[in-house]
């Protein structure tokens, strides 16, 4: 695998479960899986990213009851829209905190807008040289967060962390005036 | 009279968030599911006071939303990110856009709250 992977898994466990803590969601990481599946009604939500040496995509593949569980303002009748939105959204916050984290690091690129998918009996794809599948779970449910990437042969991510990249964290307000 | 604000996000799940959160302090929200149908409604609203947009959203990102009003005729219009981005590049060229505020996803609701009223004072 890699030497992103590597470095990345870490971070990327760290960012969904900060993630999901911010939405009263308490999980925790079961380590990496070989695929994502989840038997009951579910969602996948993917976010695609591109940068000059580096593209991928981020997927979150997760029971609908845990996307509702995740969602401010949720009721018990949401339509499947509503559903499929919250977990794009998610998916986008979660590729943001990545990139965030990323970019200190030296790695760039820029996010498409989220899609997803509602259904039942959801396989993601095989976890291979190019495929970090991570497995999460709740205290009920077990959900998926893959990281697919095409890294170029000069890629490369700093040693040390670069933190004036960046003036902001999830959060927190910035005043510009 | 109402202050009125504009939320432009491509998520309805988080406009209504903010919808929510805004109109419990008395601000009347107007929405947008992103750039290019928030420049229509923020040229078609001449009472309008706030614009609080999303970066990465389809048809028409925040950023060159926010672009686009600075070279419409000066108004005055405060602008607010609320966005999952943080890059320092990224907040400077938004400044220079005309932002006032950046807040990072996943919001808290006294943060916005306190922006806005820094900005407009209370509605």
């Amino acid at each position: 695998m890699h030497e992103f992977f590597q470095k990345t898994d870490p971070i990327l466990i760290e960012c969904c479960i900060a993630l999901l803590s911010s939405y009263d969601v308490t999980v925790v990481c079961d380590g990496p899986a070989s695929r994502a599946e989840i038997p009951e009604e579910g969602i996948v939500a993917f976010t695609g990213f591109t940068g000059e040496a580096i593209r991928g995509n981020l997927v979150i593949c997760a029971p609908l009851a845990l996307i509702c569980q995740a969602m401010p303002l949720g009721h018990d009748d949401m339509a499947e829209e509503e559903q499929r939105d919250w977990a794009c959204e998610l998916s986008n916050q979660l590729l943001g905190r990545l990139k965030l984290r990323l970019s200190m690091f030296g790695v760039h690129f820029e996010m498409t807008t989220p899609s997803a998918m509602a259904g039942r009996e959801l396989r993601g794809r095989l976890a291979d040289k190019e495929t970090l599948v991570l497995k999460f779970s709740t205290e009920s449910l077990a959900f998926y967060v893959e990281l697919d990437a095409m890294v170029a042969p000069h890629f490369e991510m700093l040693a040390t962390p670069m933190l004036e990249a960046v003036s902001v964290l999830e959060g927190e307000l910035l005043m510009l005036i | 009279m109402s202050v009125k604000v504009i939320v432009v996000d491509d998520s309805s799940n988080v406009r209504r968030q903010v919808v929510v959160a805004l109109e419990e302090q008395g601000y009347e929200v107007l929405e947008a599911k992103d750039g290019l149908d928030g420049l229509e409604k923020i040229r078609a609203t001449s009472d309008l006071s706030l614009v609080i947009c999303d970066v990465n959203m389809p048809n028409m990102n925040g950023i060159d939303m926010i672009e686009a009003i600075r070279q419409s005729p000066p108004r005055p219009l405060q602008i607010i990110m609320l966005t999952t981005i943080g890059q320092s590049a990224m907040v400077r060229r938004a400044a220079e856009a005309g932002a006032k505020a950046w807040i990072v996803k996943p919001f808290k609701k006294d943060h916005l709250i306190a922006a806005i009223q820094k900005l407009l004072g209370s509605p």
